[in-house]
């Protein structure tokens, strides 16, 4: 229930962080507006003087795949703008990590955008030295689990039924989303380390970090977990409101994307303020035992 | 008929009118089977009689029998070196020596002289593949005669193998039989002389089989259920073994199924008596085996022909019996479905409407799908698409599921054009010549396409005619290609096709038997104001004042079309004015570009090019409108992009 209590608390305060919410989201938008305009700016000189998007109601899958077999080769130069895109905006957002971490642990009454900015410089070095740890170590756990699902069976021409195949298949899932889902905490633990306690290495970072998430299992789980929850609902509402609103009212599907958004923005932050505030408590309460 | 030779076919299609083919009686091939399996050395062991009569003026000194089994016998085998592909199934055979075969241990004639033969490898001379079997016999088989041959052999069934073998406790028997090739009369076929067609076993195309009667007892274990083509008509329980017995008449081949988790479930449509054999994990699929089958049953019945027999017997294949899903014989078939599915996904229906469909055209009317496989799978997926898109709306009758739709027909479209080279074959490939791919997309999608083509530039209620009369001409024999091509020179009047600016024969030319591509496109829309003459003319009397109000919407419209690729159809055309008053023209579509305009007319705001969308061959249905008012839909997908985007984006934080 602490967990909740610190949960709640955080949203609380939530528009204290509320510029370097705007300066992700805008970063965001910006950086989607360069990736995708030359795409959509061919896909509308192809479409703009015909009508043939206008005979089917819905989405209509099979007009974007007729413009994939017509055109579709001009895109490749395009997709690899996306990647490089890409990889800049992972590199981007390793910045972005340390920065909302130097928020976070600051304490500040508000957080104005120029520290921001001058924290993103402070951690940022740490943070994509353990942001590679924990890819590699969820590409382990990817590994891990495939062989496992492997090992229960799951050739389709050993099981008896495909409910048998699901299963196993649904096992070796679960396992790997748990597993994950552990790796995620102490990775967010251990940030907290290497701000909080200035602590130069990772391996001593990821140590207390996996020390602490094990000795509070419970609170930092629930606590993680109610982040991912809110996510995944917040994705949800999207995908039925798309359902529901009718394809030519796009902007009105557009805006809505764009609240959910700023939502699992602040989420993220609230997330790290929330495992910050639990630590604190925690740690102190310890302390004083 | 032999060869792949273009010309050849050309020249027969314009012929064809004037080579008097002839409807040739067949010959029959009747099958009384007693069989026992052993399921713990995985084997058949049986005695069948052959009735066997010869439908030609001339006397026959040999048979042919397929040994299917026995391309499963080594790594040489034609089948096996052709399927490369098949790795995921063969990978048992090789590596776990779990090799077939099928060996006629004796065969007598009816007056008991024991008949010898060889194997023969008359399509590439493998001499490794012994999957067709050539009999020398003492006594001819006089013209029109008939002759009976007693048959004892065994096969050892393939452990999951393509279409036919065993996996766990479930096995499947097709082309499980020494089975006699098809004899073709000369005259059959275009067929110069008579012959067998007694093809070896390819990795691709299926099978051809002559017309029959079976009666077929099967000896099984009492704890497995047993489904079979045609009736059970008997049944009889003995020491721990059961002999079924199934009756069925005039097919080409006999395919049956048994397991001991076999469920079944049973329904009527009208007389036919329709079962399903399905896994117990299955069993919220069976309403949609009955309404699928059901759907197919009336719409065939009202657009093509009646199915005559008595019986419909569905396999729902098991997951680890998947090597035999999808497959189609007579009055049985096996189709697929999975829990792993989204029910949005119609695929069990699909392969329903599919293999029953079958039934009808390589079943009823028996073409040779060895070496004319358009014939039945590129027509079969035409009414397939019909079917599914009839029942389940033309957007959605793939699948529908998370906001995203597509019909079975605008994916059959997508798989031609997004094959490799759509241009690689063209349909008088035999199934085995598509080796540098195609098969799917030509054989089944482009003969759809082009089935749909020619039915919206026919109308609907012509080519249905049309079909009614193919189906009834041609059930229970053996057509090709240039009979279908014959039935439709025969049943259109050159009047209609004059007043359609319609050349059949080039049609078929170029889209059955060519590789040529349709793509018409509207090119420009001009909207140039024109001057009425005014002001002097050599007469100062006839002085016209110059009325600025008269010129004023005074246009000369007009828009050029243009043909990019080499297929000429007639194309209609919708021409829409800024006014509201539309035009329609048909264009024959000949020319590489050509301009038409209006006088007085005003602007034109839209040409669409087939309004009715009845080119389904058409490359391209994005330039085939240009509107010079511009559209905004591309939003409603390029925002959906977009946020796609920005969602990719931000997930790179979890990352970090
Ligand atoms: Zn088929």
């Amino acid at each position: 229930m602490k967990a909740l209590k610190i949960y709640a608390r955080a949203w609380q305060g939530v528009l204290k962080y509320r510029w370097p919410i705007l300066f992700l989201y805008v970063a965001n938008l910006a950086t989607t507006f360069i990736v995708t305009s030359p795409i959509t700016f061919y896909f509308k000189s192809k479409f703009e003087r015909s009508d043939v998007l206008n005979q089917k109601e819905g989405f209509d899958v099979s007009m974007v795949l007729e413009f994939l077999n017509n055109y579709g080769s001009a895109l490749g130069p395009m997709l690899y703008l996306l990647i490089i895109v890409i990889v800049f905006s992972y590199i981007f957002s390793i910045y972005t990590s340390s920065a909302i971490l130097y928020a976070v642990v600051s304490n500040n009454q508000y957080i104005v955008l120029r520290s921001f900015w001058n924290g993103g410089l402070n951690y940022f070095w740490r943070i994509l030295r353990l942001s590679l740890y924990y890819l590699i170590t969820i590409m382990i756990i990817g590994f891990v689990s495939y062989r496992f699902s492997l090992f229960m069976g799951i050739n389709i021409l050993e099981v008896h039924s495909d409910w048998e195949f699901i299963q196993k298949l649904s096992i070796s899932a679960i396992l790997f989303v748990l597993l994950a889902f552990l790796v995620l905490m102490v990775k967010q633990y251990a940030k907290l380390q290497i701000a909080a306690y200035n602590q130069p290495f990772i391996t001593g970072a990821v140590m207390k970090g996996s020390g602490f998430v094990f000795k509070n299992l419970i609170s930092a789980g629930l606590l993680s977990g109610l982040n991912i929850v809110l996510m995944i609902v917040a994705v949800f509402i999207l995908i039925q409101l798309r359902n529901v609103i009718p394809t030519h009212l796009w902007a009105l599907t557009f805006l809505i994307a764009q609240v959910i958004l700023i939502l699992k923005i602040a989420a993220r932050i609230i997330h790290l303020d929330s495992c910050f505030k639990l630590y604190l408590d925690l740690e102190g309460r310890q302390r004083t035992d | 008929m032999d060869g792949n030779n273009l010309l050849y076919w050309i020249a027969l299609i314009c012929f064809a009118n004037f080579l008097s083919a002839q409807k040739v009686e067949t010959g029959r091939a009747n099958y009384d089977i007693e069989v026992s399996l052993d399921t713990r050395k995985k084997k058949l062991t049986a005695n069948s009689m052959i009735t066997w009569t010869n439908p030609s003026d001339q006397a026959v000194s040999e048979l042919q029998f397929h040994l299917y089994y026995n391309a499963f016998k080594n790594t040489s085998s034609t089948f096996m070196q052709e399927s490369g592909r098949f790795s995921l199934l063969t990978k048992s055979l090789k590596e776990e020596c779990h090799w077939a075969f099928s060996e006629i241990l004796e065969l007598k004639d009816e007056a008991g002289n024991i008949l010898t033969g060889e194997f023969i490898a008359p399509d590439d001379g493998n001499e490794a593949d012994q999957t067709v079997y050539r009999v020398a016999l003492m006594q001819p088989v006089p013209p029109g005669g008939t002759s009976k041959y007693f048959m004892k052999w065994e096969a050892k069934i393939p452990k999951s193998m393509v279409r036919t073998g065993y996996n766990q406790d479930y096995y499947f028997f097709a082309q499980w039989f020494p089975k006699l090739g098809v004899y073709e009369p000369a005259g059959m076929r275009y067929e110069r002389q008579g012959a067998w067609s007694c093809h070896q076993y390819h990795a691709l195309g299926e099978y051809y089989g002559e017309f029959g009667d079976y009666k077929v007892t099967i000896e099984i274990p009492d704890t497995y259920i047993v489904g079979a083509s045609g009736q059970k008509v008997e049944e009889v329980i003995r020491n721990g073994r059961k002999a079924v017995t199934f009756e069925v008449k005039n097919v080409i081949d006999f395919a049956w199924t048994c397991s001991p988790h076999f469920q079944t479930h049973e329904e009527k449509w009208q007389d036919v008596d329709i079962k399903l054999f399905y896994y117990p994990s299955h069993a919220k699929f069976v309403d949609r085996y009955f309404t699928a089958v059901k759907q197919a049953l009336t719409y065939m019945q009202e657009y093509v022909g009646n199915y005559p027999y008595s019986s419909l017997t569905m396999v729902d294949s098991p997951i680890h019996g998947l090597f035999a899903g999808g497959m189609e014989y007579p009055t049985l078939f096996s189709s697929l479905s999975s829990n792993l599915l989204p029910s949005g996904f119609k695929a069990p229906e699909t392969l329903v409407v599919h293999e029953f469909v079958h039934q009808y055209f390589m079943q009823m009317v028996a073409t040779n799908e060895q070496e004319e496989p358009w014939m039945d799978e590129g027509i079969t997926t035409y009414y397939e698409g019909r079917i599914m898109d009839h029942y389940y709306g033309e957007e959605q009758s793939l699948f529908q599921m998370a906001g995203i739709q597509m019909g079975n027909q605008e994916y059959n479209r997508y798989e031609f054009w997004s094959s490799d080279n759509p241009q690689v074959a063209d349909n008088s490939f035999m199934a085995r010549e598509f080796v540098h791919g195609g098969y799917g997309p030509i054989a089944y999608n482009k003969t759809a396409m082009m089935l749909r083509t020619l039915e919206g530039i026919l109308s609907r209620s012509k080519f249905d005619e049309i079909m009614k009369i193919y189906f009834e001409t041609w059930k229970f024999h053996h057509p090709c290609g240039l009979d279908f091509i014959q039935i439709f020179q025969d049943n259109i009047s050159n009047e209609y096709l004059k007043e359609l600016q319609f050349d059949l024969n080039l049609f078929f030319e170029q889209a059955l038997y060519g590789t040529a591509i349709c793509d018409y496109r509207v090119t420009s829309i001009e909207n140039e104001n024109q001057l009425i003459t005014g002001g002097l003319s050599e007469n100062l009397d006839d002085c016209e004042p110059f009325s600025v109000e008269k010129n004023k919407n005074y246009y000369n419209a007009s828009f050029v079309l243009e043909r990019l690729g080499d297929m000429i159809l007639p194309v209609e055309v919708k021409v829409e004015f800024e006014s509201g008053r539309q035009e329609f023209i048909v264009w024959g579509g000949k020319e590489r570009s050509k301009a038409f305009s209006f006088s007085g007319t005003g602007k034109i705001s839209k040409v669409q090019l087939d309004p009715n969308r009845k080119l389904i061959l058409e490359k391209n249905f994005i330039d085939n409108t240009l509107s010079l008012e511009q559209n905004k839909s591309y939003r409603k997908y390029t925002s959906r992009f977009k946020v796609g985007i920005q969602n990719l984006l931000d997930f790179l934080n979890f990352l970090s």
